[in-house]
């Protein structure tokens, strides 16, 4: 028995990456074709542009016999080269193989090319791979012939064509060949050389955009899965755990809240059953070996879901992540009642996106608390569905920017009430974990929307872009709706932050009651802001500028931006886990904050690319550190408050502040940028990070995390 | 109707399975579209190019690009090289014709004379259903002064895509098909079990909230409930 369950175990681990398989071969397959068709274009392209040029010379040469007594061949390739600058080289040769003429002038031709004397046999080495020749056998070929017998069987057609012909790889370039003059007796040979690193890049590019959809299309369907696993198998179980910790403890104060139709579930309701059954009879006995309700039947218990919220805020981020890439160009080119530059009229509405993200937010923790967390986060995603349909009618900038404001508000209202979920559907002991999956949650969202909104607005434009959006936001309103628990968990270690509560000693303003609290002030001026400030101003505007000043293209940035999301998807979870076993949330928050500020400084000490990777990586792991343990921190430092005011009041306030640190930090590197370059800036910016982090820890180590005057109370209560 | 974790799982898995795959086929085909597209218009970006620095050179001679013959003998030259329904027209600026190699595909060309008279320097695009155009403007001292369009079919591009979507559609099917009956077996291998194990439990359990004769052997609660059964018999001395 115990075999069979070990031997299930591995075929579990074994399926997993079974799962991968079938997208790992289709990207291969679909990238091997698509580069049979490409390459061809490639070889097309260099023959157009060197036809005219062989006219021309059978033209001139039909008046002077030979090749090599014409004049200014080399400016008649110059001028071909003109019209098509992808081209390398171009160079002709005689028929006994000296050169000609070939542009540019200064060009090292790579040895090889030419023909000797009338031979037809090529007189240089030719890559295998490109001349037709029996490939050597690789798993690529082997794959690829038994793909392409299968698919010949079933369809009568070859999967793969391969038609390169009449190009050679030499080197670093792909020759192409041309003879001037009939095919039997020619007057020379024209020879056009393409980089191979061109295609070599183009390669590498469509590679990763493909890994990038996979990553995507694999993260939607993991959070999918994971639901599922969540909801018939995870939860059921975990309220049996509870069911059988309290009947060891002869405690039948309790059963659970089951609704789902399932085998477990059917256990759990039988369990319920028998505790309620068991009740009756204790209470009938008065044995005191039991402990019953006054009633005798129990209490129903609602089992904290905190991973209930994950797929529908993923799908919520990546609605908002997939008008990233549209919306610049989008709101730049709507006309205005004002005339403005189109740069200015999209940074107008995107502020007004902001601005009232930071209502929203303010708003949200507060509604949340006094009308219910799902009702917020529904009505909140409700709120950005429609403001994001509307763009689909949108015609001028007004228009844009009040459905930017709509967007914004519902932005913020659910970004509040989900995080308030999160905190109350979790245990204390938890919590970093919690809300590390809320990070994870974003970053992965940051990841996949992009990409496919990219892809979306290259091929069906930017109002199909916006429609798809919307789309997903209404299944995540509907997914929202349908699955999360409408009543709070009520376990007895769950929820610690209780409802808001009349102020007995305060008559403060929240913002007020909150700045009295200086480790509050301090976590906010030290660490969250600072945070912002690196994100926003550092990764997001300083690292593409400085990426670009280096001569790197577009997609060199957006590889370095998603290193960013990469390191968070994959450390953050364990991370987060070794924070709440051993209550590392301060020391995570401090030192989260001082290396992602200590990466900063490498781009202005060393030049180069790979320093800009490792900043990002290192900017990453202590934002994995930092971002989730901080939630944990700010809970702790503000008991009271939360008390008093209410902990969605609290969170809100906590995030309008940082929100400011997102709008600094843009402006600050701006301002720098007047007298630095992007990389300096960066470390600047790193810098005052660093110094930031620095205080805030020193005046930690110094006070402590905890009021002096509630450990006290506590000691005194404890006592 | 009441679904067992077999088939929620199972179902599940593969819907989710099947629509990544799906996914995954939709955006990849949309990107390969984009480049491939953009590598076949490339091809006819440096004939538009040659023309352009052709009829550009001719002009220095003080005529008009009307009244200049260099002109349409440089398209014609230049046509006759492309076969496969390549068409060269000269346009003015404000998109009146002024030669053509062969019938250009009728559209509303004042819409691609603003693009090119307004940015002289840049190739513009532009689809006409079956046919795609490169125009390139002819500049007399910097200014322009009239433009020269490229048309091509864009049936060999279309027909190309076609080829690799039926492709690629094959191979997402034939991976579905070889990959959804493996992911069921190994899913149904681990799942099913439980499933039994569950029902087999909840059975126990049921009996033991009737009353009936208690069964602890199973999870850890069945033997929970066992003892405080027992503890209550004893308590009340009867079952």
């Amino acid at each position: 028995m115990k075999a069979m369950r070990a031997a299930r175990l591995w075929v579990l681990y074994l399926a997993a990456p079974l799962g991968l398989a079938p997208f790992i071969l289709f990207g291969l397959l679909s990238f091997w074709s698509f580069e049979d068709l490409l390459i061809p274009q490639v070889e097309s392209r260099a023959d157009i542009a060197s036809e005219g040029l062989v006219r021309q010379l059978e033209f001139n040469a039909s008046f002077f016999g030979t090749l090599g007594e014409l004049r200014d061949v080399g400016a008649a390739l110059d001028e071909t080269r003109d019209a098509a600058t992808e081209l390398s080289f171009i160079a002709v040769y005689d028929p006994a193989g000296a050169l000609i003429a070939v542009s540019p002038a200064d060009k090292d031709l790579p040895a090889g090319i030419g023909h000797e004397d009338d031979d037809e046999d090529r007189a240089f080495e030719t890559d295998p791979l490109t001349v037709g020749d029996a490939p050597p056998a690789t798993w690529q070929t082997q794959l690829r012939g038994v793909v392409n017998q299968a698919y010949l069987t079933v369809t009568g057609e070859p999967f793969f064509f391969a038609s390169h012909s009449d190009t050679f790889a030499i080197g670093r370039y792909l020759v192409t060949e041309q003879a001037v003059g009939p095919a039997d007796a020619p007057l020379g040979y024209v020879y056009v050389g393409t980089e191979l690193s061109v295609l070599a890049e183009v390669r590498r590019d469509i590679a990763i955009e493909t890994l990038t959809i996979f990553i995507a299309a694999l993260l939607i369907g993991f959070e999918c899965i994971l639901l599922l696993i969540m909801a018939n198998l995870i939860r059921p179980l975990q309220m049996l755990g509870f069911l059988d910790q309290r009947l060891g403890a002869r405690d039948l104060r309790y059963d659970v809240d089951v609704r789902g139709s399932g085998r477990l579930d059917e256990l759990v309701a039988e369990t319920n059953r028998f505790v309620r059954r068991s009740s009756e009879r204790a209470r009938a006995l008065g044995s005191r070996l039991f402990s019953v309700t006054d009633s005798g039947a129990p209490d129903t218990v609602t089992y904290p879901a905190s991973r209930f919220i994950r797929l529908p805020l993923f799908l919520f981020f990546v609605g908002e992540t997939l008008l990233r890439p549209s919306l610049p160009i989008f709101l730049s080119e709507l006309s205005s009642p004002v005339p403005l530059e189109g740069s200015m009229l999209a940074g107008i509405a995107m502020s007004v996106f902001l601005f009232t993200s930071i209502l929203g937010v303010l708003l949200g923790g507060r509604w949340a608390e006094s009308h219910g967390i799902k009702q917020t986060v529904v009505i909140g995603m409700a709120i950005i569905a429609i403001g994001t349909g509307i763009h689909v009618f949108v015609t001028d900038i007004v228009m844009a920017s009040a459905a930017r404001g709509i967007s914004g508000f519902g932005y913020g209202l659910t970004y509040a009430a989900s995080q308030l979920y999160v905190l109350r559907h979790t245990a204390a002991k938890r919590r970093t974990t919690g809300f590390s999956f809320f990070f994870v949650v974003v970053v992965a969202a940051e990841i996949s929307g992009p990409a496919i909104g990219g892809i979306l607005d290259d091929r069906v434009g930017a109002t199909a872009v916006f429609a798809a959006a919307a789309a997903v936001m209404v299944l995540a309103v509907l997914l929202a709706l349908w699955i999360l628990p409408s009543r709070l968990p009520n376990l007895p270690d769950v929820a610690p932050a209780s409802a808001p509560q009349e102020p007995e000693d305060q008559d403060d303003p929240a913002p007020v009651f909150l700045r009295r609290n200086l480790r509050f002030v301090t976590l906010v001026a030290c660490f969250s802001v600072p945070g912002k400030m690196m994100l926003n101003g550092a990764l997001f505007l300083a690292v593409p500028l400085a990426v670009a000043a280096m001569g790197q293209s577009a997609t060199e940035t957006g590889r370095i931006i998603m290193t960013y999301g990469v390191v968070i998807l994959l450390i953050s979870p364990i991370l987060a886990r070794l924070a709440d076993r051993y209550a590392l949330s301060p020391v995570y928050t401090f030192g989260g904050t001082l290396i992602a500020a200590a990466g900063l400084l490498l781009p202005g000490l060393v030049d180069g690319l790979w320093p800009l990777y490792v900043a990002v990586a290192l900017f990453g792991l202590g934002q994995a550190m930092s971002v989730p343990a901080q939630m944990t921190l700010l809970l702790g430092l503000t008991e009271r408050e939360c008390r008093v005011l209410g902990a969605g009041v609290v969170m809100g306030r906590y995030r309008f502040y940082e929100r400011l640190g997102s709008l600094l930090g843009p402006l600050l590197v701006s301002a720098i940028m007047v007298f630095a370059s992007a990389g300096e800036a960066i470390f600047i910016l790193g810098l005052l990070s660093l110094a930031a982090g620095a205080v805030g820890t020193a005046y930690f180590l110094a006070v402590g995390n905890r009021d002096e005057e509630d450990a006290i109370d506590a000691l005194l209560v404890k006592g | 109707m009441k679904l067992g974790l077999v088939t929620k799982i199972v179902g599940a898995i593969l819907i989710v399975f099947a629509a990544s795959i799906a996914l995954v086929a939709v955006l990849i085909y949309l990107k390969f579209d984009r480049v491939y597209s953009d590598a076949y218009a490339l091809r006819y970006d440096s004939v538009a190019r040659e023309s352009q620095a052709v009829i550009e050179r001719s002009l220095g001679a003080g005529l008009s690009l009307e009244a200049n013959v260099a002109g349409r003998v440089a398209i014609e030259r230049i046509a006759e090289r492309h076969t496969g329904g390549v068409v060269l027209a000269l346009f003015s600026t404000s998109g009146a014709p002024i030669a053509t190699t062969a019938a250009a595909p009728e559209f509303d060309i004042s819409a691609l004379a603003r693009a090119v008279t307004s940015t002289p320097d840049a190739l513009i695009r532009h689809p006409l259903g079956t046919h795609l155009v490169t125009a390139a403007a002819i500049r007399n001292q910097g200014f322009p002064v009239g433009f020269v369009a490229v048309f091509y079919p864009a049936e060999p591009a279309e027909r190309a895509l076609d080829g690799l979507r039926d492709r690629m559609l094959g191979a997402a099917l034939a991976l579905g098909l070889i990959f959804a009956p493996v992911l069921f077996i190994v899913v149904f291998w681990i799942v099913y079990p439980q499933e039994r194990r569950f029902a087999r439990d909840a059975a126990k359990m049921r009996r033991m909230a009737n009353g009936d004769e208690a069964d602890p052997t199973g999870m850890g609660v069945l033997a929970r409930a066992a003892e405080v059964r027992k503890a209550l018999d004893q308590a009340g001395g009867t079952s």
